[in-house]
């Protein structure tokens, strides 16, 4: 499923983009989005104009949903974009208070069928070309071009990675509380292309992208032993993780790739250990009666932040990648769960219990600066876009005495606590893994 | 090593009505798993070793809210499943720990896993083999009792002992 990624080459257009005066700051709390100009983009024929008009939906779409952008309505556009090479009328522009400018056109390869889509990024008020590109690829593959155009737009104008051209890899839900199917499935970030890699026969839980994005490890019940899973995403094929007595979960990828770490029970007592996915031999980094589990590496894979209740509840720890030198990180008030550290290695995320609420919250690694973003009934399992300002997560609500209710869905909400989204999914859905960036 | 266990009942209903239930057949199908390696499994009726386990003496145990400490109750409860072992000593038993929905996912597997072996080491320390015992942790997947509630929360979080 990922095989197209290669057929995808950008070229730079005539001409080097400049440094436009137009930056976006994306750490700022509470700033109006910035107005964008996005005329549809440009076809030759109605079926071309389609795929174009759909295309410019998609980029939309995900730079509204960052929050940082809002697309001014069309209809007051003054100047009429023919092509990628109309020159912008700045005046025009500005008369609508569009900050930048975004237009583009289509065009298919009459003999291989290839799409080629190509834009422009205008600083309105400085009047500079910011970006300019070609893309191509197979027209099946329109979503992700129109994703990676709204990246480059994004990367543009905030000076960040963008995030658009991601995966996310879930469980998807449905079914009576009391026998509840859970499927493992991957999508697009913003929820399209919802692809199932389970049939639902076994509990299937807490799936987690490898670093290339090939594979996928997660905890199931296949067979009645609760066990780790690594599935190859292309063949769709699952293989068990070392064959160690006792329940193994709560597995992550080491940002090289090359172990996961997870936790063991054995007799009841959960310790952390790493599994080299090579010779498939553990090795333990925790060996305390308490519960162990819960643990993800930092980005440059020295440290592994995890949960404990070593120390009487459950709280958040941190040690180095040989299980030496454990300290405490958490210290407010409430329990701390499913700690996950940003990609960016700025924040760890978590979950907080406190007085029956459940919270979605960021400290710094040293646990200082602890915030809460998000709240509800039951919120748990951030995970974080891969420039490490965003965040994804689940809430569930209440169910009745008869299993009804209790709909699960997914979230995401800036690492700043404002700009929360639902995704749509089909069904219901939790534990989701943000893919790192797929071009 | 990979008998199949016939007709193992879900250890959710076991209370009342599953006596002559013959759902989740699959579940134990692998008698390898877990560290009783050496447990063999006999062709006894599992059936009605469920069935008449259920009937004789109480199967689930409660824990009170995040703890996998044994009440007396629960304690009086596995004295009476240990000597109803030492009666019927080729019946095997696998016990489920559960935990309510007001936990994370990962550490609710753990805890359940804890409630688990803390009934399993109570049967132990009764003089029950433990190669006669298997437990599995269902964290806050399988609830016994739906419902968002306290009085759901509170049933939830147990160990269930299931005999075949």
């Amino acid at each position: 499923m990922w095989k197209k990624i290669g057929m995808l080459f950008l070229i730079l257009m005539t001409g080097c983009p400049a440094l436009g005066a137009l930056r976006i700051d994306v750490t700022g709390a509470i700033s109006e989005p910035t107005p964008v100009a996005m005329p549809y983009f440009n076809a030759s024929g109605w079926r071309q104009q389609n795929i174009a008009d759909s295309i410019t939906d998609v980029i939309a779409a995900d730079l509204e949903r960052s929050g940082l952008f809002r697309i001014i309505d069309r209809d007051a556009y003054i100047q009429k974009i023919h092509s990628v090479d109309t020159h912008p009328h700045f005046a025009d522009w500005q008369a609508v208070n569009a900050h930048a400018l975004v237009h583009g056109e289509i065009n298919e390869d009459p003999v291989s069928g290839e799409l080629r889509v190509s834009f422009r990024l205008w600083d309105v008020y400085a009047q500079e070309q910011m970006e300019a590109k070609v893309l191509s690829t197979t027209p099946d593959s329109w979503r992700r071009m129109a994703h990676i155009i709204a990246d480059q737009i994004y990367e543009r104008l905030t000076g960040e990675k963008g995030y658009f051209d991601t995966k996310v890899v879930f469980i998807s839900e449905s079914g009576n509380q009391a026998n509840r199917m859970k499927r493992l499935a991957v999508m697009d970030q913003d929820g399209a292309n919802v692809q199932y890699l389970t049939d639902g026969k076994d509990i299937v839980l807490t799936p987690r992208f490898s670093p290339n994005m090939r594979e996928v490890t997660y905890f199931s019940y296949k067979d009645g032993r609760p066990k780790v899973y690594i599935m190859d995403i292309v063949t769709g094929k699952s293989r068990l993780v070392g064959d160690f007595p006792g329940m193994t979960f709560a597995p992550r990828f080491s940002p090289d790739g090359k172990k996961l770490v997870m936790s063991l029970a054995t007799r009841g007592n959960s310790d952390i250990y790493t599994v080299d996915l090579d010779s498939l031999k553990k090795k333990r980094l925790t060996d305390h009666p308490a519960i162990d589990t819960s643990p993800s590496f930092s980005p440059d894979g020295q440290r592994i932040v995890f949960n404990s209740d070593r120390g009487g509840t459950q709280q958040l720890y941190v040690m180095d990648a040989e299980g030496k030198n454990v300290k405490r990180i958490s210290f407010g008030s409430g329990t701390y769960a499913t700690p996950v550290w940003s990609p960016r290695g700025d924040y760890i995320a978590f979950t907080k219990i406190e007085e029956n609420q459940f919270h979605i919250g960021l400290m710094r690694p040293d646990g200082s600066g602890e915030r809460l973003i998000a709240n509800g009934f039951l919120v748990e399992a951030p995970t974080f876009a891969p420039n490490g300002r965003v965040v994804m997560f689940f809430r569930q609500v209440p169910s009745d005495e008869r299993g009804r209710g209790g709909a699960s869905k997914l979230y995401s909400i800036d690492v700043t606590g404002y700009n929360e989204r639902l995704i749509k999914t089909p069904e219901d859905a939790s534990d989701p893994t943000w893919s790192p960036l797929l071009h | 090593m990979f008998k199949q266990v016939l007709g193992i009942v879900c250890g959710a209903a076991l209370l009342s009505a599953c006596a002559s239930n013959d759902q989740g057949a699959d579940l134990y199908g692998n008698a390898n798993g877990g560290w009783s390696d050496d447990v063999n499994i006999s062709d006894l009726s599992a059936t009605d070793t469920t069935a008449k386990f259920n009937e004789e003496v109480t199967a689930v145990v409660y824990f009170p809210f995040n703890s996998s400490d044994l009440t007396g109750e629960a304690k009086s409860y596995l004295s009476e499943q240990a000597a109803w072992l030492k009666d019927n000593p080729r019946a095997l038993i696998l016990i489920e720990g559960r935990c309510d929905e007001r936990g994370t996912r990962e550490y609710n597997l753990a805890l359940g896993e804890r409630r688990a072996n803390a009934a399993r080491s109570y049967l132990v320390a009764k003089g029950i083999a433990a190669d006669r015992i298997r437990t599995i942790s269902y964290g806050k997947e399988k609830p016994v009792v739906l419902g968002s509630t306290p009085a759901a929360w509170a049933k939830n979080r147990n160990a269930t002992t299931v005999a075949y």
